[in-house]
């Protein structure tokens, strides 16, 4: 019995622990909440656009802050857990957020965004693709400001199409996470569209834990009629083991991907690597034609050291679309400054023109950069954005596109 | 002799009147710190506990380990995700699912009970054959049992929307509804465990030569075992999705068996009360080594644990009490009659 | 037909691997009934060790990592399983998944969550023409290690004292003790040869895949899992012939799924696990030492 009231005293003196007093803004300040991933494998994910919007927020201040506000933040970890993510939510709301950032990711900043929704605060994910991050998922008090992942998919598709002169793309999806289903989507949807019905050539699934990609490669190899690129949609170690794999097997087929190749972490894995093209938020390597971009990667050297992607930009951009929208509402007040939000049309953020309305909470259109690898080293090929538009509602009406390669040659 | 007859049914059911009562009081103690943040941890605590108390129907009963009742939980998760969506939001959301379903609108409290039904009828049918392997074999197995229904509700779209996470069911749970979602488990639990099955059951994980000797079918105690526990970690599962807001198959996966073994295995195994109080202490642990991380004040500096300090600490007190206390702190006891002399 | 006897070369390496993947865990089993869930996180380990030795010379990297591995194995049963010498199975079971979740954790905290990448072994990776058919060198290699490694330690198990001692050991850990086999040597023994199988997996599964991340020692350890109760438990041909199997069974699925139905394929490799486990509950090789006793 006398463990038993131990451990009683034990868990009461832990919740008491919990306890600290609240921060409830006075006039002269706005709270901003972020209840993103500072530990757990989300973390990578959520650094660079935390410090991104730190770096905004320090600019803001010192610049008189949002109407004579000065901005204050405070924090909570979600620890890459759904339901730490919920808690994460309260405690930034507990600790008086009037806006709250929640992770680059969806699935994984859901259940934060939930609190905000559920509480009447605005809330805006740094970088989570999936449309359902906004109105018709969430609700109306949730953002992102990423591009959606089908966008990403058309920009690659145009980009391959008509600049690189592809014809017959082989789609490889690794069919572990949505955000690599919708970009793969995205290029199907779209490559029938600009080539007038013409069919994808071959398609094929692996898993990011796959230890070997043999046979999907052999399947490649022997796949009539012969590709001439290949779309890949990955990430991770699945991503570089894949490519490695490809390029071991003798595949020097031109590669299209999306962002999560962003920066030089993955070049060791397969030396030498060329011919893939991928798209990026920006360029890391200071050669950004946006003046902006480099900017913000000086201040990000100088304040976190070198950095690992060009993730801050959508992470900066969040808080300078926040700043526009209390401006132009003239109040902190949510409903205002989501009224406010939803008339964004092309403002000019840092990370591109960027546009909300009631029905589309996240980007269909917006451009990326687009980087070059060759011999191992990237190049950069400027900003690109698709001619074609993906219709946010699709997802929402007549179910995937695509979604088992029904636009396949099979 | 009215009296007395209301003592000793007292004293019979005190092993699970007092937990209820040391989880009253720390709801108390919650509610008057007036913390929404505090409220949640509990809440999350609640729903973990009813999960917990699940996995101990069939753990702590049958003595056979179990990796996969996340497994569980998850078809609890969906289940009640189905019923429990609003159809006009399930009409975008999950276009594709069948057409009864997408029409139910249940109340919360029957669909939770409900969603236990597919995780009971799933377990009735593996259990079939789980519940003849002993010892390690059925352990790996209900490993399987996890990836399994991982890999065929990560690609079920029309009704799962595969990896992807489902929303709209409602945040209902508070502090008390909570509760009493911790009392109905642990009622259930404690029912069987002092019925004739339970004593069956028991029976076959103490000797099982001398359990088959006695009649005892033990394949068939550990299938009942086996279903209860599925039935109750798959409402646990539907209630744990209605405190987070979304339903995703990666909630229910490695992560999710460390910690409910974790505090099946710190409370001790093979009581009631080792399930409860487990689900407890770990709690406290982890809200004690996460404000840590958080950074607290000692005068001037504030001092901070590094990130990750939570799951190394977690898996440290794990190792130590397998090594140092390995039936728990309960020591597998359950909490007796304090007052009466004892007869024994 | 080239592309018959591509697919049977992918198929034949893939199941070598997890054959040497199963025979570390079964080496274990056989002599203290542990199965050791933080198997795949040494291997998550040794794949760091690569990364971090990845500027010095090809030697330097395999010694590291053979050394790293294998006084992470001995460290392990030191503090962790010893202890734990008297428990059941499950509880040994249940320890190596603290000890998992422990070592995953603290990789997490010192490297961040970011996939480290080495070039370590590309050139193993390279293709060599074989009847006209281009395979890829590290299939041949791993084929060929593993079939030395096999070799190796049934010399090893017959011929030296120690290895006899083990075999005893695994037969019969008590009546091994009365007849004077000393339990700490024999124990610690098994688990450097098992940390020296898991170094030799590391060094050719990161060839493979060129990086590493805090989760990559999971499925990895879900294979060896699955194959050795395949193969079942306790015997280390078992083991092996587990590994290979269920190396196999996955190339084949991958190949004759039609594409709806290919991302379940995991799924159905677990479905015929469970199968196999009801059906014949000894493995595909039963071992009579194993049978649980009463």
């Amino acid at each position: 019995m006398k463990q038993l009231s131990t451990t009683l005293a034990g868990a009461l003196f832990a919740f008491a622990l919990g306890t600290t007093t609240d921060a409830i803004a006075d006039d002269h300040e706005i709270i901003i909440g972020f209840a993103v991933a500072q530990s757990g494998w989300m973390e990578l994910y959520d650094r660079h656009p935390m410090n991104g919007a730190l770096i905004a927020i320090d600019k803001i201040n010192a610049e008189g802050g949002i109407l004579g506000r000065q901005i204050k933040t405070v924090f909570a970890d979600t620890k890459s857990d759904r339901a730490e993510g919920t808690k994460a939510g309260k405690k930034v709301l507990r600790d008086g957020a009037q806006f709250m950032v929640v992770s680059c990711d969806y699935d994984m900043g859901g259940p934060a965004a939930l609190t905000a929704q559920a509480a009447g605060v605005v809330a805006m994910a740094t970088c989570a693709s999936d449309p359902k991050m906004g109105v018709q998922g969430i609700g109306r008090y949730v953002f992102s400001m990423a591009l959606a992942s089908q966008g990403e998919g058309f920009i690659l598709a145009d980009y391959g199409h008509k600049e690189l002169n592809l014809r017959k793309p082989y789609v490889l999806l690794d069919d572990s996470i949505e955000y690599n289903k919708g970009v793969c989507q995205g290029f199907m949807e779209r490559w029938v569209q600009i080539t007038g019905g013409e069919k994808i050539v071959g398609y094929d699934i692996f898993k990011q834990d796959d230890a070997s990609i043999a046979s999907q490669i052999t399947r490649i190899k022997s796949n009539d009629p012969a590709p001439d690129n290949l779309m890949i949609c990955s990430y991770g170690t699945g991503l570089t083991s894949a490519l490695r794999q490809i390029r071991a097997a003798g595949i020097e087929l031109p590669i299209l991907h999306g962002e999560p190749l962003d920066g030089s972490w993955w070049l060791d894995a397969v030396p030498n690597m060329s011919n893939l093209w991928h798209t990026a938020y920006g360029s890391i390597h200071d050669d950004d034609p946006d003046p902006a971009h480099q900017w913000i990667l000086e201040e990000y050297r100088k304040r976190y050291g070198e950095p690992e992607s060009s993730f801050y930009i959508p992470g900066y951009a969040t808080i300078e679309a926040y700043k526009i929208a209390v401006e132009k509402a003239g109040s902190i007040d949510s409903d205002k400054v989501l009224a406010a939000l939803e008339t964004f049309d092309e403002v000019p953020l840092m990370i591109g023109p960027s546009t909300f309305t009631p029905d589309q909470h996240i980007q269909n259109k917006r451009p990326m950069l687009i980087m070059e690898v060759q011999g191992g080293k990237k190049i950069m090929r400027g900003y690109y954005g698709t001619a074609g538009e993906w219709k946010v509602e699709s997802v929402f009406s007549e179910g995937d596109f695509c979604s088992k390669c029904d636009c396949c040659l099979q | 002799m009215a009296e007395n007859r209301a003592l000793a049914l007292l004293r019979r059911v005190w092993p699970v009147v007092s937990l209820a009562l040391i989880l009253l009081v720390i709801a108390i103690a919650i509610r008057l710190t007036d913390d929404i943040v505090l409220e949640d941890v509990y809440i999350e605590a609640l729903a973990k506990l009813v999960v917990v108390v699940g996995l101990y129907i069939f753990v702590g009963n049958t003595g056979v380990i179990s990796f996969g009742h996340p497994a569980f939980m998850a078809m609890g998760a969906y289940a009640t995700a189905w019923l429990t969506i609003p159809p006009n939001i399930k009409r975008i959301s999950l276009p594709n699912i069948w057409p009864a379903l997408a029409e139910a609108h249940v109340a919360v409290i029957p669909a939770n009970l409900l969603a236990g039904l597919p995780a009971a009828a799933f377990a009735f049918l593996v259990g079939l054959g789980i519940s003849r392997l002993a010892g390690i074999a059925a352990g790996i197995s209900t490993f399987g049992l996890l990836m399994i229904v991982r890999v065929v509700y990560s690609n079920w779209e029309d009704w799962t929307l595969g990896f992807s996470t489902i929303m709209g069911q409602p945040q209902y749970l508070t502090i008390w509804n909570s509760f009493g979602w911790g009392i109905f488990a642990m009622v259930v639990a404690f029912a069987y465990q002092e019925s004739r099955l339970g004593l069956a059951a028991r029976a076959s994980r103490e000797d099982e030569v001398a359990a088959r000797a006695t009649g005892v079918n033990i394949a068939r105690q550990r299938l009942i075992a086996f279903v209860l526990s599925a039935y109750l970690v798959g409402v646990g599962g539907a209630i744990y999705v209605h405190f987070i807001g979304t339903v995703s198959i990666e909630t229910f996966y490695v992560d999710m068996v460390v910690i409910t073994l974790v505090m099946l295995i710190v409370g001790g195994i093979n009581s009631l009360a080792g399930a409860v109080l487990g689900t407890i202490a770990i709690t406290a642990l982890i809200e004690m080594l996460r404000n840590l991380e958080g950074g607290f004040e000692i005068g001037a500096t504030v001092i901070a644990a590094p990130r990750g300090t939570q799951e190394i600490g977690l898996a440290i007190v794990m190792l130590l009490i397998l090594i140092y206390r390995p039936k728990g702190i309960t020591g597998g006891r359950e909490i007796t009659w304090p007052f009466a002399p004892r007869r024994r | 037909m080239t592309v018959i006897v591509q697919h049977v070369s992918d198929a034949i390496s893939l199941g070598a691997l997890y054959a040497l993947l199963a025979l570390g865990i079964g080496l274990i089993y056989g002599i203290m009934r542990l199965v050791n869930f933080a198997h795949g996180d040494f291997i998550m380990i040794g794949g760091y060790t690569i990364f971090l030795t990845a500027e010095q010379n090809v030697v330097v990297t395999i010694a590291a990592t053979i050394l790293m591995m294998v006084a992470l194995a001995l460290v392990s049963e030191r503090i962790v399983f010893r202890p734990l010498r008297r428990a059941s199975p499950a509880t040994l079971l249940v320890g190596s998944v603290a000890l998992s979740y422990f070592l995953s954790n603290l990789i997490l905290v010192v490297f961040l969550g970011r996939p480290k990448t080495m070039s370590f072994g590309r050139d193993l990776v390279e293709h060599f023409e074989f009847l006209g058919v281009r395979i890829p060198q590290i299939n041949f290699v791993v084929i060929v290690v593993t079939l030395v490694l096999m070799a190796g330690l049934a010399l090893f198990l017959r011929k030296t004292t120690i290895g006899t001692n083990m075999r005893a050991a695994a037969e019969d850990f008590v009546m091994a003790q009365l007849l004077g086999v000393r339990a700490n040597v024999v124990i610690a023994m098994a688990f450097a040869v098992g940390g020296f199988l898991a170094a030799i997996v590391t060094l050719l599964y990161f060839s493979q895949t060129g990086s590493v991340s805090p989760r990559s020692g999971l499925p990895l350890v879900i294979i060896a899992f699955v194959a050795t109760v395949v193969g079942g438990l306790g015997s280390l041909v078992g083991a092996a012939l587990g590994g290979f199997v269920v190396g196999v069974i996955s190339v084949v699925l991958q190949i004759i799924l039609p594409v709806d139905l290919r991302p379940f394929r995991d799924a159905f490799v677990f479905a015929l696990v469970i199968l196999m486990l009801v059906f014949r509950p000894g493995g595909l090789l039963i071992v009579q030492a194993m049978r649980e006793r009463v």
